[in-house]
C-alpha cells in the first residue's frame, strides 16, 4: 500500500488526465471527488504487472515533463509493436531507496526525464538500465564520470556542436570567426569545439570564465573581430541575469549570437537549434519500442537529439541586415548534414 | 561590494547545468523597439563609419572621418579675427567654414551651434577613441532630425561603457608639437556601467600662424539598468582651453579661450516586445572670451576694443514612444521642446541683452512592411520656433527589395533651416577709439528671416553580394533648394560714421543639385578591406553679389563636381596592420571666401588629394595589450582645403595605445 499511495501522488501531480491513465494497463479505479481531494483518492492499482515495466521519474511535475511523458507514451505506443508495456511514473523527490527496492525485480528500464531525475536515480545504483534524458551532455558525463555506464545510457537534451556550426554556416555562409565564451560546465568542450569547427572551415575564438569572474571581459574579448558569438549553455556565462548584457553587447557590435534555446531567440538571438521536451519524449518512445521489439534490453549509446527545431529572429535578422532562408529550408538542410533526412 | 558578493555566490549556486538552462523562458532583451531598421529598408542613404575604419584612417579629429563619406568637404580655417573654429565640414559644399546645413548629433545630442549655427568640432568632449560608429544620413532628413538636418545628418554613436577596456590611454606625438594624452577608466557591473575618460592636447596649430592651442577634455557615460528593465543613461563632459587666434605679426595677435559642457540624461523604459518609450534631456553650454584692442587709423586713443566673447546655451527636453503594431507597422512618434539662449552684447549682438528663441516640435515616423518585398516610411515633423514660426519636413519613401541582395529605393522629401541666432539677430559692432559715434557695423541682420527650404527626390539601389563581401549604396538624388540666407557684402559702404554694415542677412538665392553617389564597401579577404566612395555633384544656383544693388552671381563655384575617396586596409600577420587613405575633392571655393567681382571664381581653392597612411603593431605583454601606431598625412605633398594662405603640409604622428581592444 506504500507504493501504491506513492504512486498515487506522483499520478495525480502529473495529472495528466484521461490520456495518461489509458496508458496503464493494469485494471485500476479511478474515484472522482473535488479536486482538493484528488491526491488522496485517485487510484491505481500496482499489483497486478501485465509484462514489462518501464519507471519514468521525471525531476518535476510541471509542464516540460509532463510534455515529455507525454510524447514519450505516445510515441511509445505508436511503436511497440503490440507488445504489453507497463509504465510507472515517480516523481524523483518521491524516489528513496525503499520505494525503489519495492520496484525493483520487476524493471525493466528506468526514464530519467532532467539532471535531478538521473542523479537521484543513478545514485540508488539501480540493476535495471538507466536511460537518462532530457539532460544536458555535460551534466550526464559529470554524473557518470565516477563509475562505468556499460548498460546505462542518455539522450541529451544540447545539440551536438557539428550542428550548431552547420548552422552558423547555413545562416552566415562567409562569416568564419566565431567566438565562444565557455564557463566552468562548458570547458571541457574546447577540444571538440576547435575539432569541429577547423573541420568547417571556421576559426572559432575561445574565451572561459570563472564562476566568480563577469562576463564582460572575456565576451568583449571573444568578439574582437568576431562574425558570430555561439553562445554555450553554462549558467555561468548565460544565465537570467547575464543574458540581457550579453544580447545588448553583441548587438551594439553587430554581432549575431547563435542561441541554444527559443527563448534565447525570441531574447534577441540570431538563431538557435533546440529540441523541445516533445521532441526528445518522440525520440526516447521511438527508442523504448525499439527495445521492446527486440526484447533486447541493452541501451546503444548516449545520443544527441534525433529531432530538433529551428528558431530565427526575423527582427533581429532584418536589422542586422542578414537575409535567412526559410526555417523549414534551414532544418533541412541541417538534417541532410546530420544524416537524419535520407 | 555586497553586490558582487552576492552575483559570485549566485554564479557557484548555479553552476551546475540542468536542462533549466534550456526550457526557461528569457526576458525579451533585443525587443523590436530596440532594433535598428537595417540598411536596406531605410528610407535614406546611409554611410557608416565602424571602429575598424575609424583606427584604420589614423585621424585624430572627427572631422577628418568625413572625408570618407561621398560629398563631404573639410575646411581648416584660417585663424584670423574670428572665434576661432578651426574646422568646418559640409556635404556638398555651399558652406562658410561654420557649415550650418548639417545637423549633427552625439548620442542623440544636438551640437549644432545654435548662436553661428555649424558643429564647433574642436568643443566636442570626445576623443576618436570614444567613438563607436559614426552615421551619415546623406539628404534632407527633417522628418527625423528636424530643421537643420538640412543637406545631411551625422549620428555620432559613442562608445558603451560596457564595450570598453577597462583603463585605457593614449600617447600621440607628432609634427607641429603636437602631443595628447587620453586616459581612460570603465567599470562594469550587472546593472551600472560607467566609463570615465579626460585627454588633453597641445599643438603649435597650422604652419605659419598664430594659433597654438591647448585643449583639455573630459567626459562620462554611465547606465544604470533597474530590475524591472528600465535603462537610465547619463552623460557629461567638459571641453575647452586656451588657444591664439588673430592674424600673425599683427596687433590682432591675442590669446582666446572657450570652454564648452554638456549634461545628458535618457530613461528608457520598454513595457512589452512591442512598445518602448524614452525621455531625454540635454543641456549644451558654450562660453568664449575673446576681447583685444586694434588701431585704427588715424591712430587716435584710446584703441577700438573688439569683443567677440559669447555665451551659449541650449535647453532641450524631447519624448519619444516606439510602438510596432503587429508585423507590418512599426511608429516613432515624439515631442519635444527647446530653448536657444546667447549673450554676446558687446559684439555679436551689440546691445541687446540676450537673444533666444524657443523651439516646439511634433515628430512621427511609420515603417510599413506592406510585404515582404516592399517597405515603405512615412514621416513628417511639425516645429514651432520663435524666429520663423510653423513649418514642416515630410518625408515619404518606398524600399523595394528585389531580392535579398538588391533593394531599390524612392523617396521625396523636404526640409528646413531655421535662421541661427546670429543670422537673426546679428548686430556686429566695435565703437571706434571707443567712442559710440562712430560705430563700426560688421554683420547686421534685419531680422524677420525665413526658413530656407529644401526639396529633395532620390532614388537609391542598396546591393550586397550573395556572399557579402561586397556593399554598395548608390544614390541618384536632385535637390532644391529656395529661399537661402545668405549675407552679401555692402558694395558702397559710407564713408562717414556709422560705418558698415559690411555684410547684411537676407533671404536670397536659390540652387539645384542633382547628381549620383556610390559608396562601397568590399571585403575581398578576411584579412583586408577597402572602403571607397565617390561623388557626383551638378550644382547650379544663384546668390546675392552685393546686398544693394541687387545683382547675383553664380554659386557653382561652391560646390566640387567631383569627391572621392578611398581607404584601403590590409592586415600583415597576426599583429601588423597597414592602412591607406585617399582622399580626392575636386576645385571649390568656400562662400566668403569667393569673391564677388567677376568671374566669381577668385577665392577658390584648386583641386587636391590628401593621402594618409597609417601602419600599427600590437603589441603583447603578459599583462597589457597595445598598440603601437605611426600615421603619416598629406604624404602627397602640401594641400589647400579652405584658402590658399592655409597650407596643409605633411604631418606624421606616432600614437601608442595602451589598453587598447
Amino acid at each position: 500500500m506504500k507504493l501504491i499511495r506513492r504512486f498515487r501522488r506522483s499520478i495525480a501531480a502529473l495529472s495528466g488526465g484521461s490520456q495518461y491513465r489509458t496508458q496503464v494497463r493494469s485494471p485500476g479505479r479511478i474515484v472522482c471527488v473535488p479536486s482538493m481531494l484528488i491526491v488522496a483518492f485517485l487510484f491505481v492499482a500496482a499489483e497486478t504487472i501485465a509484462s514489462d515495466t518501464i519507471l519514468v521519474v521525471p525531476t518535476r511535475d510541471s509542464g516540460a515533463y509532463q510534455e515529455f511523458i507525454q510524447s514519450f507514451e505516445n510515441s511509445l505506443a505508436a511503436g511497440k509493436g503490440g507488445k504489453n508495456v507497463a509504465i510507472r511514473t515517480i516523481e524523483s523527490s518521491s524516489l528513496t531507496k525503499a520505494s525503489y527496492d519495492e520496484l525493483y525485480s520487476q524493471l525493466r528500464l528506468i526514464v530519467t526525464v532532467g539532471a535531478d531525475a538521473a542523479q537521484k536515480v543513478l545514485e540508488l545504483n539501480p540493476s535495471a538500465p538507466v536511460l537518462s534524458t532530457l539532460i544536458p551532455r555535460s551534466s550526464y558525463s559529470l554524473l557518470t564520470s565516477r563509475r562505468a555506464q556499460k548498460k546505462n545510457s542518455a539522450i541529451y537534451l544540447d545539440q551536438p556542436l557539428a550542428r550548431r556550426l552547420d548552422l552558423v554556416e547555413v545562416l552566415l555562409p562567409q562569416k568564419k570567426t566565431i567566438s565562444v565564451v565557455l564557463g566552468p560546465s562548458t570547458r571541457n568542450l574546447e577540444t571538440e569545439l576547435k575539432a569541429t569547427a577547423s573541420k568547417r572551415g571556421f576559426v572559432v575564438k575561445i574565451e572561459t570564465m570563472k564562476a566568480s569572474q563577469r562576463l564582460v571581459g572575456p565576451l568583449n574579448r571573444a568578439l574582437e573581430d568576431s562574425d558570430a558569438f555561439l553562445a554555450v549553455a553554462d549558467p555561468v556565462v548565460s544565465n537570467r541575469r547575464t543574458v540581457q548584457n550579453l544580447l545588448l553587447t553583441t548587438y551594439r557590435q553587430r554581432v549575431p549570437v547563435i542561441g541554444y534555446s527559443r527563448a534565447y531567440v525570441r531574447a534577441g538571438a540570431l538563431a538557435a537549434a533546440f529540441s523541445t521536451p516533445t521532441q526528445i519524449g518522440k525520440q526516447t518512445g521511438e527508442m523504448v519500442g525499439e527495445l521492446l521489439r527486440r526484447g533486447n534490453w541493452s541501451l546503444p549509446k548516449p545520443q544527441y537529439p534525433k529531432y530538433f527545431s529551428v528558431e530565427v529572429n526575423d527582427q533581429v535578422a532584418k536589422s542586422l541586415g542578414i537575409s535567412v532562408p526559410r526555417v523549414t529550408d534551414i532544418e533541412g538542410s541541417l538534417k541532410r548534414s546530420q544524416g537524419v533526412l535520407p | 561590494m555586497i553586490a558582487a558578493h552576492s552575483t559570485v555566490f549566485a554564479a557557484e549556486q548555479q553552476a551546475a547545468l540542468t536542462e533549466e538552462t534550456f526550457l526557461v523562458d528569457i526576458p525579451v532583451v533585443l525587443s523590436a523597439t530596440r532594433l535598428a531598421q537595417s540598411r536596406s529598408d531605410a528610407p535614406a542613404s546611409i554611410t557608416v563609419i565602424d571602429r575598424e575604419m575609424i583606427k584604420a584612417s589614423g585621424a585624430e579629429e572627427v572631422p577628418d572621418l568625413l572625408r570618407l563619406v561621398p560629398g563631404f568637404q573639410i575646411a581648416h580655417d584660417k585663424q584670423d579675427i574670428w572665434i576661432p573654429d578651426p574646422v568646418g565640414a559640409t556635404y556638398h559644399g555651399l558652406s562658410d567654414p561654420y557649415a550650418r546645413r548639417i545637423q549633427v548629433l552625439v548620442d542623440g545630442r544636438s551640437v549644432y551651434d545654435p548662436a553661428i549655427g555649424g558643429v564647433r568640432w574642436d568643443q566636442l568632449a570626445l576623443e576618436i577613441d570614444d567613438i563607436e560608429r559614426i552615421e551619415v544620413i546623406r539628404g534632407p532628413n527633417g522628418a527625423a532630425y528636424g530643421a537643420n538636418a538640412f543637406l545631411a545628418a551625422i549620428n555620432i554613436i559613442s562608445r558603451h561603457p560596457a564595450d570598453v577596456p577597462t583603463v585605457y590611454t593614449k600617447l600621440v606625438s607628432g609634427s607641429g608639437n603636437y602631443i595628447k594624452g587620453v586616459a581612460r577608466y570603465s567599470q562594469k557591473s550587472q546593472s551600472f556601467d560607467y566609463r570615465f575618460g579626460v585627454s588633453a592636447r597641445s599643438d603649435d596649430g597650422l604652419e605659419g600662424e598664430y594659433d597654438s592651442r591647448t585643449t583639455v577634455k573630459s567626459n562620462f557615460r554611465g547606465e544604470y539598468r533597474a530590475d524591472n528593465g528600465d535603462i537610465l543613461e547619463f552623460q557629461f563632459g567638459l571641453s575647452g582651453g586656451p588657444h591664439q587666434a588673430g592674424e600673425m605679426g599683427t596687433e590682432t595677435e591675442r590669446s582666446t579661450s572657450s570652454n564648452s559642457n554638456y549634461q545628458q540624461l535618457v530613461w528608457r523604459r520598454t513595457t512589452s516586445v512591442d512598445e518602448s518609450y524614452q525621455l531625454q534631456y540635454y543641456r549644451n553650454y558654450f562660453s568664449a572670451s575673446d576681447s583685444f584692442n586694434v588701431t585704427f587709423p588715424p591712430s587716435l586713443t584710446p584703441d577700438t576694443n573688439i569683443n567677440q566673447s559669447m555665451v551659449t546655451e541650449r535647453n532641450n527636453v524631447e519624448f519619444q514612444h516606439t510602438k510596432r503594431w503587429g508585423e507590418a507597422v512599426r511608429t516613432v512618434w515624439g515631442l519635444e521642446a527647446r530653448r536657444d539662449v546667447s549673450r554676446a552684447p558687446d559684439g555679436w549682438f551689440y546691445g541687446i541683452d540676450q537673444v533666444s528663441n524657443d523651439l516646439y516640435r511634433a515628430f512621427i515616423n511609420a515603417e510599413w512592411r506592406y510585404s515582404e518585398k516592399l517597405v515603405t516610411n512615412l514621416g513628417g515633423m511639425m516645429e514651432h520656433n520663435g524666429i520663423t514660426g510653423t513649418g514642416f519636413s515630410p518625408r515619404a519613401a518606398i524600399n523595394y527589395h528585389l531580392s535579398a541582395q538588391n533593394t531599390v529605393r524612392a523617396s521625396a522629401s523636404q526640409g528646413l533651416r531655421t535662421p541661427s541666432l546670429f543670422e537673426e539677430f546679428a548686430n556686429g559692432r566695435a565703437d571706434l577709439y571707443g567712442n559710440p559715434a562712430f560705430p563700426a557695423y560688421s554683420f547686421v541682420s534685419p531680422g524677420g528671416l525665413e526658413s530656407e527650404r529644401i526639396t529633395s527626390y532620390e532614388l537609391g539601389l542598396v546591393s550586397r553580394s550573395k556572399n557579402s563581401k561586397l556593399v554598395a549604396d548608390v544614390r541618384l538624388y536632385q535637390d532644391y533648394i529656395d529661399n537661402m540666407i545668405n549675407y552679401p557684402e555692402n558694395a558702397n559702404p559710407p564713408a562717414v560714421p556709422p560705418f558698415g554694415p559690411q555684410y547684411t542677412y537676407v533671404n536670397q538665392g536659390a540652387v539645384s543639385i542633382n547628381g549620383v553617389e556610390l559608396d562601397v564597401n568590399y571585403r575581398p579577404t578576411r584579412s583586408s578591406r577597402f572602403v571607397f566612395a565617390y561623388a557626383y555633384a551638378n550644382q547650379a544656383g544663384s546668390y546675392p553679389r552685393y546686398y544693394n544693388p541687387d545683382e547675383v552671381r553664380p554659386t557653382d563655384p561652391a560646390t566640387p563636381t567631383h569627391t572621392a575617396s578611398l581607404l584601403a586596409i590590409q592586415k600583415l600577420g597576426r599583429d601588423v596592420s597597414a592602412s591607406i587613405g585617399v582622399y580626392y575633392v575636386g576645385r571649390m571655393g568656400w562662400f566668403n571666401n569667393l569673391s564677388p567681382a567677376p568671374p566669381y571664381t577668385e577665392g577658390e581653392i584648386p583641386e587636391y588629394t590628401k593621402v594618409d597612411f597609417r601602419l600599427a603593431k600590437r603589441l603583447r605583454g603578459r599583462n597589457f595589450k597595445g598598440i603601437v601606431e605611426l600615421v603619416g598625412q598629406n604624404l602627397a605633398g602640401t594641400y589647400y582645403d579652405y584658402t590658399s594662405s592655409v597650407p596643409q603640409d605633411r604631418r606624421v604622428y606616432i600614437k601608442l595605445r595602451i589598453g587598447a581592444d
